[in-house]
Order: structure tokens, then C-alpha cells, then sequence
């Protein structure tokens, strides 16, 4: 946990908030159900200025990254935000007469909680710490994809994200046991001396290599790449739109900032030996993950299965980011990392705000989902059409959007970072990608209506993908705001690397003899509770 | 005898024999009422209704009498739900109470207060789910 | 030399990994969603083994700790499966996860 109570106060804001919202939802007024969006938003906003306050705090004092735990929270409140402004499109349950249905409550309590896990993990300085993070994140929207609405696909969507998602957490669990069974504690400064002292002999014991292959594999489920991304397209598409948004921003970015807290440990310096398999590792799932997501969508009439393939192939663009690491030559923009987190905040702000526009096209049934019923709707609300087309402008890469300069600092780090072939492969990709963005956008104003729109009037819904369309543009122009809290996350990762902190050596010391670790019988004296780790 | 308590019981935190006797026998009296008042509080306050099912031998809910391989009610799930979450609430609050007064870890002792606090910040946290529980209904059967 | 009474930490190692197989097997060849939610908790079974057998050796109670938070998180997992088990059931009355194929591609 973090030294200083202080620094959880976005959590703990966002926690009270949740409750306190939950109980709202319980009340028989209509009013009071419908102030819980009001009090969610606030209680981000409030989330966003406490991280934006404490940003300070013990600069990279001890493990956690205060920058990077900052951008973090930033952009869980921010984009938090929007997904709650898209979420007033959802249909709640609502009949008059039956108030127990409403689970508007309920539902905002979910996200909310789930937003406090994503700006967790950032903070933590423990493998507990990050399970329990990572779990916050995903039981809630397990709830949310099952619950958000009542047909068929929609359980179904929740029953399959459900079992993956538990199959895919007992995966990074078992990586997590055998990363403490290499270095005696589940402190990540500890778990640090040990890779470090592992990997200066140039011998990295089985039992991490293992364990790390094994967190990877799990936490690529996260982020949908490519071999572990079968669900998506069926939750994505079974969900409610705004749960749909939401997916496509909270796991997504819990992931990359896990895989970010999980390669620190080692220093992002596996290159020597068998070590090498992990970041080959990275960058086979990179490599499919791009071509998987983009190849497939080209297929899709679907809009909703459409953006998540389009979902899966930007985890490829992120994951190159990520393969390059932090050690890219020349200065701050090349950073792998700076590139990757970057990305992380244009994507989300983009694609949430895509699919706040689509939340409102599709009208109060939520139903409108393939290409021919949007076709034609830029004659009729050309306000919504427009927001969704910067939207998808920006998920293509045109400049003067967020999304260019993401996918120019990613090919940029990866030519830094030696990685030529890879930074040619996203320049393709990004070719690939146009062609099924432009059919949505071509849908919208070239094709003529066929039947009339029963589009959702919501002012919050309008707002929510407004300021998603505003803000895509606005990054694209200025990037500097978001830039700087990428690039300063990315030096703290660096000089982290650079200067591992001292200590974390676990007793007994004469056990750190790893090569001898299986062989050896247990000692008979049960762990003594003066053993207890301090925190 | 308080020569060969004394090293055992200052780990423990006690300063003499006796209290640890006045301790059991405070834990034994609060057990003793909790029980009794229970049994007396649920014979006041509880609705007495009679019939059948309140009559018989042993009242669950389900009829004792039949085929065993009969499908539970649903409404079951709830209380195995919640019942679940208070289970695992103990298993937080026992490593908690034995640690907590516990000598042999200076820092904790000179964490007394936020860990007290932050005990009562879980309680309460799961006193809302309570409250959620008890507002959706959990409670009632019918 | 090893004696019957004195297990070495691989041993503890192999039953983790075992558990946690077998887990996975169940996961993909059972067809019934109740089934396939047990053999989840039984790949957590295996990391709980795991953990404690490394707080052992280690002399720390560090794994000791993971595994209580690991059966909380898994009791909220159950909980959670259990809703939606009882959820799908009313829809279709069967639990055989072949049923639930709607969307393609």
C-alpha cells in the first residue's frame, strides 16, 4: 500500500461516492434515483482534482511511481466521466410502476467502484495489491455486461466474460505465486532486488520466468490481444452500448498499466538468455494482435462487433509500445512506454466518445446495430454524426486528431527502440483500419436513409459525446497537457529502472540460493507472525 | 507460578494470570447473554404464527418430508449470498483481533489507531451492503 | 535422502500445479456452467497451495495473507456465478453451456 494515506484520497473518494450512490438507488423517489448520475460525476470530478493535487506528493519516493500513479487516476476519473455521461443512454430498468427494477443505483455504484480499481493500480506497491486491484476492476463489469440489459445476448455476454475473466485472473494468480516464490515476498521492492540479483548472475530461475509468462498471459485477456481475444467481440456486442464504452476503456487500461507495474519488477531488461522469451513474448502478441483485430473487423457489419475488433487491434498498436520499453534511445517522446500510456488516453477519450454518439443513435431501444441503421443519419442529426465522425477520424489517425500523434510516437519509439519491422507493420495496420472506419463514416453521409431514426434526445448523452469529440480534437492540437503526464509517468518508470530502491532483501537471506529453491524440504516451524512483512 | 507465566504472558500483552481468568470469564458472560437474549428477544419480538411448517420437527423452509432430490427454492441463492459475504467478513476479522494486541510487533502497537480504524471503515462498509441487502428485499420471504 | 514424512517443497510445487490442470481440463472439457465454475475454484485451490507452501519455505507470512484475500475475492466470484447461473437458468432451463451460441463471427 501506499506509504501515505493521502495519496489514496481519489480512491477513497470515489469508494464514498459508490456507497453512497448505492443507497441513493434504493430510495422510491424518482428525483433522488435520478440525482445519482449528478452525484457520480461529482464525485469524479472531485476524485480528478484530489489526483491532480497530491500529483506531488513523495516524487517517486519508495516504489510507487507518484506520476505515473497520477496519470493513472486522471484518466480513470476523466474518461470516467464520459463513460458516466454515455451511461445516461442506458434503459435502467425503467417502468414507473415497478421502482425495484431500477438499478440505477446499482449501476453507477459498479462503475464507480470500478474506476476506483483502475486508478488503483497504479498506486500499488504489493502483488496483493495489484490482484485485488485487478479484481476490482473486473467483478463489477461482470455485473454490468449481465445485468445492463435484460435479452438473450447479453447473458450470454456476461456468462462468457464471466468464466474467462475468472479463468484468466487464476492464470496471473499462478504467475503470482511463483513470482513471490522467487523472491520470498510479494513486496514489489523486493520482488525488484530479487530479479535484479537474478538477472546480474545472467541466470533467471525457471519459477519467474514462468510466473511472469503466466501474468502476462492473464493480463493480455485484459487488453483483449490477440490469442486471448475470442470474447470480445460476443461481450462487446452483447452488452449495453455504454457498458460497451466502459469495457472498452477500464480493462484496457488496467491492463497496460499492470503489464507497466508487472515489467518494472524486472527491470525491462529481459534480453539475456531464456529470460528472452517474455519480451518476444510481447511482441508476438503485438504482432497478432494487430492483424487479428484489424483483418476481422474489415469483416463485420455489425458496428458494435466492428469497434471491437477495432478495440483488439489498438491493445496491438499499445503492446508494440510496450515491447519497445522505456529504454528507446534519444529523448522523451521515444520512450516506449511515454508512447504506449499516451495512446492508453487518446484511445479511451476517442472511443468513449464514439460510442456515446452511437449510444444516442441507437435510441432508447439500444437496438440499432448494424452498418444499413445508421445509414443516412448525418441528413437528419448532423450534431451526432459529426461527434462520431471525429470520433472515428481519430481512431483511423488523421492529423490533427489525438489519434495521429498516438500512433506517431509509437512508430517513433519503435524506430528508436530498434524495431523497425514493427513500426512498418503498424503503419500498415493503420492502412488496413481506415477502410472499415470510413464505412461506418460513409454509412453515415453517403448512404440514404431507409427508415427514420428513433434516436435517444439526451442532453447528457449529447454532452457526453460532445466533450468526447472536443477533447480528440482538442489533444490532437495541444497534446501538451496529456503529453506531459505521459512523458513524466514514462522518466519516473526510467529512473526507476536506472536506480532500483535499496533493501527488500527477504529473510532468511541464506535461502536466496534460488538455484537449490525446489529441492529443498520445508522447514518444519510453521512462519512465525514476527515474520509478517511490515507494509 | 506467576515466575513461569510471566515470559508467555508479557508476549501475550498481560500483565498478570488473573486477568487472563477475568478475560475468559467476561468472553464466557457476554457468550452466555448473547445467547440467552437471543432466545428471548426472537420469543418477544417474533411474529408467533402457527401451522404446519411452524409446527414441525425441524423448520428450514423446505419440507422435511418427500424425496430428498427435490430442487431447493430459489430464494435460497439470496441467504447463501449473504451469508457468504459475513462469512468471509470473519476471516479479515481474526487475523486482525490476534495480531492486534499483540507485543511482539512494535508497530503495531504504534498503529493502534489506524488499524482500529480501519476495521471499523470495513464494518461499515459492509454495514451498507447490509443496508442494500435489507432495501432490495433480501430479507423477505414473501 | 527424502522420507515419507518430510515433503520437499516441489512436492507441495507438483499438487499446486496439479490442482490447478486439473482445473483447467475441467474448465474446457465440461459442458454444465456449474462445473465449469468449480474447476475454476479449484485452479484457485492450486495457487493457494502454492502460495502457503512458499510462505513455508520462505518463513514469511506474506502467501499466507494472498491466500485469505484469493478465498475472498473467489466468495465474491461464487456469489456472483451463482446469480448469474440462477439468471440464465430461468431463461433457458438447462445449463449446458452448447445452448448459448447466439452470436457468431
Amino acid at each position: 500500500m501506499t506509504t501515505n494515506i493521502n495519496g489514496m484520497c481519489p480512491e477513497i473518494i470515489m469508494i464514498c461516492g459508490a456507497l453512497i450512490v448505492m443507497l441513493m438507488g434504493l430510495s422510491r423517489n424518482d428525483t433522488v434515483r435520478r440525482s445519482t448520475l449528478g452525484v457520480a460525476v461529482a464525485s469524479l470530478i472531485l476524485a480528478f482534482i484530489a489526483a491532480l493535487r497530491i500529483g506531488g506528493i513523495g516524487t517517486s519516493a519508495g516504489w510507487t511511481l507518484w506520476p505515473l500513479a497520477t496519470y493513472d487516476t486522471l484518466l480513470a476519473s476523466g474518461v470516467g466521466i464520459l463513460t458516466i455521461l454515455c451511461s445516461a443512454g442506458m434503459p435502467f430498468g425503467n417502468e414507473p410502476e415497478k421502482p425495484d427494477r431500477n438499478y440505477r443505483g446499482e449501476y453507477f455504484a459498479l462503475m464507480l467502484t470500478s474506476l476506483a480499481g483502475v486508478s488503483m493500480i497504479g498506486k500499488t506497491t504489493n502483488l496483493i495489491w495489484l490482484f485485488l486491484a485487478l479484481e476490482l476492476v473486473s467483478i463489477p463489469t461482470y455485473i454490468m455486461v449481465a445485468t445492463g440489459r435484460s435479452n438473450t445476448p447479453a447473458q450470454e455476454a456476461g456468462i462468457k466474460y464471466f468464466f474467462l475473466g475468472a479463468l484468466s485472473a487464476a492464470i496471473y494468480l499462478f504467475g503470482f505465486s511463483y513470482l513471490y516464490g522467487f523472491a520470498g515476498s510479494t513486496s514489489y521492492v523486493a520482488i525488484t532486488a530479487a530479479f535484479h540479483a537474478a538477472l546480474a548472475t545472467g541466470h533467471l530461475p525457471y519459477v519467474a520466468i514462468i510466473g511472469l509468462i503466466m501474468v502476462v498471459i492473464g493480463i493480455a485477456y485484459k487488453i483483449a490481444a490477440a490469442p486471448l481475444h475470442y470474447y470480445a467481440p460476443d461481450v462487446y456486442q452483447g452488452a449495453a452500448t455504454p457498458v460497451t464504452a466502459f469495457l472498452s476503456f477500464a480493462p484496457k487500461a488496467t491492463g497496460f498499466f499492470a503489464l507497466i507495474m508487472v515489467f518494472n519488477l524486472t527491470g525491462w531488461r529481459l534480453s539475456g538468455g531464456t529470460a528472452r522469451v517474455v519480451p518476444d513474448l510481447l511482441i508476438v502478441l503485438a504482432v497478432l494482435t494487430m492483424f487479428v483485430g484489424n483483418v476481422l473487423a474489415l469483416l463485420q457489419r455489425n458496428i458494435k462487433r466492428m469497434l471491437a475488433y477495432s478495440s483488439i487491434s489498438h491493445s496491438g498498436y499499445m503492446l508494440v509500445g510496450l515491447a519497445v520499453g522505456p529504454f528507446a534511445a534519444g529523448n522523451s517522446p521515444a520512450s516506449g512506454i511515454s508512447a504506449t500510456l499516451f495512446y492508453l488516453g487518446g484511445y479511451s477519450i476517442m472511443t468513449v466518445g464514439a460510442f456515446a454518439a452511437l449510444t444516442y443513435m441507437q435510441g432508447k431501444s439500444d437496438a440499432a446495430e448494424d452498418l444499413d441503421d445508421i445509414a443516412g443519419i448525418a441528413g437528419e442529426h448532423p450534431f451526432m454524426a459529426a461527434c462520431m465522425a471525429v470520433c472515428l477520424f481519430s481512431l483511423i489517425g488523421m492529423p490533427g486528431t489525438i489519434g495521429f500523434l498516438g500512433k506517431l510516437f509509437i512508430v517513433q519509439s519503435a524506430l528508436a527502440g530498434g524495431h523497425a519491422v514493427l513500426a512498418v507493420l503498424v503503419v500498415i495496420n493503420a492502412a488496413i483500419a481506415a477502410a472499415y472506419y470510413l464505412r461506418i463514416v460513409a454509412a453515415m453521409y453517403i448512404r440514404e436513409p431507409w427508415s427514420p431514426f428513433a434516436v435517444r434526445q439526451s442532453t447528457t448523452l449529447k454532452a457526453g459525446a460532445l466533450l468526447g469529440a472536443v477533447l480528440t480534437v482538442f489533444f490532437g492540437i495541444f497534446p501538451a497537457l496529456l503529453f506531459h503526464q505521459s512523458n513524466s509517468s514514462a522518466a519516473a518508470v526510467r529512473s526507476l529502472v536506472l536506480n532500483p530502491p535499496a533493501g527488500g532483501i527477504v529473510e532468511p537471506v541464506s535461502r536466496r540460493a534460488t538455484g537449490r529453491l525446489l529441492k529443498s524440504p520445508l522447514p518444519a516451524v510453521a512462519p512465525t507472525a514476527a515474520a509478517i512483512s511490515k507494509p | 507460578m506467576t515466575t513461569l507465566a510471566t515470559p508467555q504472558l508479557a508476549v501475550q500483552g498481560f500483565s498478570s494470570l488473573y486477568e487472563i481468568w477475568i478475560l475468559l470469564g467476561i468472553l464466557f458472560l457476554a457468550g452466555l447473554g448473547f445467547g440467552v437474549a437471543n432466545v428471548i428477544i426472537s420469543h418477544i419480538l417474533g411474529p408467533s404464527r402457527k401451522g404446519n411448517v411452524k409446527d414441525s420437527v425441524y423448520e428450514s423452509g423446505v419440507n422435511p418430508v418427500g424425496t430428498t432430490r427435490d430442487r431447493f427454492n430459489v430464494r435460497f441463492y439470496l441467504v447463501a449470498m449473504i451469508f457468504l459475504v459475513f462469512d468471509v467478513e470473519v476471516l479479515f476479522l481474526i487475523p486482525w483481533i490476534s495480531s492486534f494486541n499483540d507485543s511482539r510487533h512494535p508497530w503495531l502497537h504504534a498503529a493502534h489507531g489506524p488499524l482500529f480504524l480501519s476495521v471499523v471503515i470495513f464494518t461499515v462498509i459492509l454495514l451498507v451492503a447490509y443496508i442494500y441487502a435489507w432495501g432490495k428485499g433480501v430479507f423477505k420471504w414473501d | 535422502m527424502q522420507t515419507f514424512g518430510n515433503p520437499m517443497l516441489y512436492h507441495y510445487l507438483a499438487l499446486g500445479a496439479a490442482l490447478f490442470t486439473l482445473g483447467l481440463i475441467g474448465f474446457m472439457v465440461r459442458r454444465n456452467m456449474i462445473m465449469i465454475f468449480l474447476s475454476t475454484e479449484i485452479m484457485f485451490q492450486g495457487i493457494a497451495i502454492n502460495l502457503i507452501a512458499f510462505s513455508r519455505y520462505w518463513q514469511n507470512a506474506d502467501g499466507q495473507s494472498f491466500v485469505i484475500f484469493i478465498l475472498t475475492v473467489a466468495a465474491a466470484e461464487a456469489s456472483l456465478a451463482l446469480g448469474l447461473v440462477v439468471m440464465l437458468f430461468r431463461r433457458r432451463q438447462t445449463l449446458n453451456v452448447d445452448t448459448w451460441s447466439e452470436m457468431q463471427g
